[in-house]
């Protein structure tokens, strides 16, 4: 009897097995290509600073970028909501490759234009690349009235340029870093001892803390030109800022501190005015929103 | 005595099972159409994956696996939190059911079978116990595999977090349309 038990369990099962099996079949069914790794970082910039992040195919971002002044003004600047700067951007992403933009910040009036290229993507499973390669330049315009209007100014005066490479790495689900060897150039400095070139290093990381909300800190050091005065003549400090991702469905919220005013990103890096060991921060944020125009079939929004 | 012809049965039985599923014949795709379909007052959201792997053999043995993070969204946006915040691709890779049509078909007619497939649909790592209503559809060298049905998000433990809850729906609609040719060996 427990013979026969044992046929009949044994023929049940069979179905399950031949399913598993089955199973197993379509596990190595076709070419196993590496998984791409997605959301390294949460919005097209860490702080203030770009991520590695692209904005999709047709699809275009506007950012309106805001800081505060310093929050060591105290009771009566109202720790710095008395004062504004602001930045619109405007991202598009021609393919997955490449995006455009454009910018306008309220210091130094400056219009800008901007180009993001992703090289390498980082992907996961087998022949998978370890990490992501973007490079990202802008040249910008300050339309500031010319200082001496009775001499003969160059337009080409007014320009300077950002180039970056971005190397980034999604280590886990959590944490995503990002080194940036960072270079500006201005075409025109103040004094006679400043350099055109600025060499700096940006450092990113990101921390999810839960499904909608990351922890991001970015720092970009100078390496060299440390003891360059900014363009109205005070000392000049490393950019380090830090603040929340949050995320609400078609926007991301970006809430930060920075010691720094400036929100284009040869700003950051040359004309840090403050320092965050005397509470010369201000609060600040970024809000994202995207809009897809790949609706070939549907006209849906998010 | 007894025993002896039990146990004869059993390997005979065994080897003969063994040889069935061998011999029989199997439809295979990997490029079968998976659909989903949110709709709520706030939002319809609708994505497709049409890399979607599926075997059907001729005892009526299903299978299907398919890559999450193959869905297309015509909101990258919408795609890229589908992925890091409710199918957690991340975490889960893959959404799969195994199961077995209960009802008689003949793959070397032409024809329609209504049938039901009964097995286990996993997604998002919870396995649920599911009974799937839909058609055989039995063309000349082709056999078509069609359903449709609802997938509850809480069956599968897919929390919508409380800002983004009037958009999305709590049962999405499911559409399967895979068209599997005969495997040669």
């Amino acid at each position: 009897m427990k013979r026969l038990l044992f046929l009949i369990v044994t023929l049940t099962t069979f179905n399950l097995f031949a399913q598993d099996d089955l199973m197993k079949e379509l596990q190595e069914m076709g070419p196993s290509k590496p998984a791409p790794v997605f959301a390294t970082f949460k919005s097209t910039r860490i702080i203030t600073g770009q991520s590695i992040e692209h904005i999709a195919t047709k699809h275009l971002n506007l950012v309106i970028l805001h800081r505060f002044g310093d929050i060591n003004g105290g009771a009566y600047t109202l720790w710095g909501m008395d004062q504004a700067n602001m930045r619109i951007a405007l991202e598009y992403g021609i393919n997955d490759k490449i995006q455009v933009g454009l910018g306008r910040s309220s210091i130094g009036k400056t219009y800008d234009g901007n180009i993001k290229w992703k090289i390498l993507a980082q992907s996961k499973g087998k022949g998978c690349m370890p990490i992501s390669l973007g490079y990202y330049a802008n040249i910008s315009v300050n339309t500031m009235e010319w200082q001496d209007p009775s001499i003969h100014n160059y337009f080409t005066s007014r320009l300077s340029y950002f180039h970056q490479l971005n190397i980034a790495k999604k280590l886990n689900e959590y944490v995503s870093l990002q080194i940036a060897p960072t270079l500006v150039h201005q075409n025109i400095v103040d004094r006679i001892v400043d350099k055109n070139s600025t060499f700096a290093l940006g450092l990113g990381g990101s921390f999810k803390l839960s499904r909608s909300v990351r922890f991001n800190i970015e720092y970009y050091p100078r390496l060299t030109a440390r003891e360059q005065l900014t363009a109205n003549g005070s000392k000049a400090f490393d950019y380090l800022g830090m603040g929340f991702d949050i995320e609400t469905g078609g926007h991301v919220f970006q809430l930060m501190f920075t010691n720094g005013d400036g929100m284009l990103e040869q700003q950051m890096v040359r004309e840090t005015k403050t320092n965050w060991t005397n509470a010369g921060i201000r609060l600040g944020f970024n809000i994202a929103r995207t809009f897809s125009f790949d609706n070939k079939k549907s006209k849906k929004t998010w | 005595m007894v025993n002896k012809i039990f146990k004869q049965l059993t390997i005979v039985t065994g080897l003969l099972m063994i040889s069935m599923v061998a011999n029989a014949q199997l439809y295979v795709t990997q490029s079968g159409i998976v659909s989903f379909f949110s709709k709520t007052v706030m939002e319809n959201i609708d994505a497709t994956n049409k890399q979607v792997k599926t075997i059907l053999n001729t005892k009526g043995d299903l299978v299907f696996l398919i890559a999450n993070t193959e869905f297309n969204f015509p909101n990258k946006l919408m795609q890229e939190h589908f992925n890091e915040k409710y199918i957690e691709s991340e975490k889960y890779p893959q959404s799969a059911f195994k199961g077995k049509i209960n009802e008689a078909f003949d793959l070397t007619k032409p024809g329609e079978y209504v049938v039901t497939a009964t097995g286990k649909l996993n997604i998002h790592g919870v396995e649920q116990d599911r009974t799937i209503n839909g058609k055989i559809v039995v063309r000349d060298n082709e056999v078509q595999l069609i359903a449709v049905f609802k997938v509850k998000l809480i069956d599968h433990q897919i929390q919508i977090p409380k800002l983004v809850m009037a958009k999305i729906a709590e049962e999405v609609e499911v559409k399967v349309d895979c068209s599997l040719l005969p495997k040669s060996k």
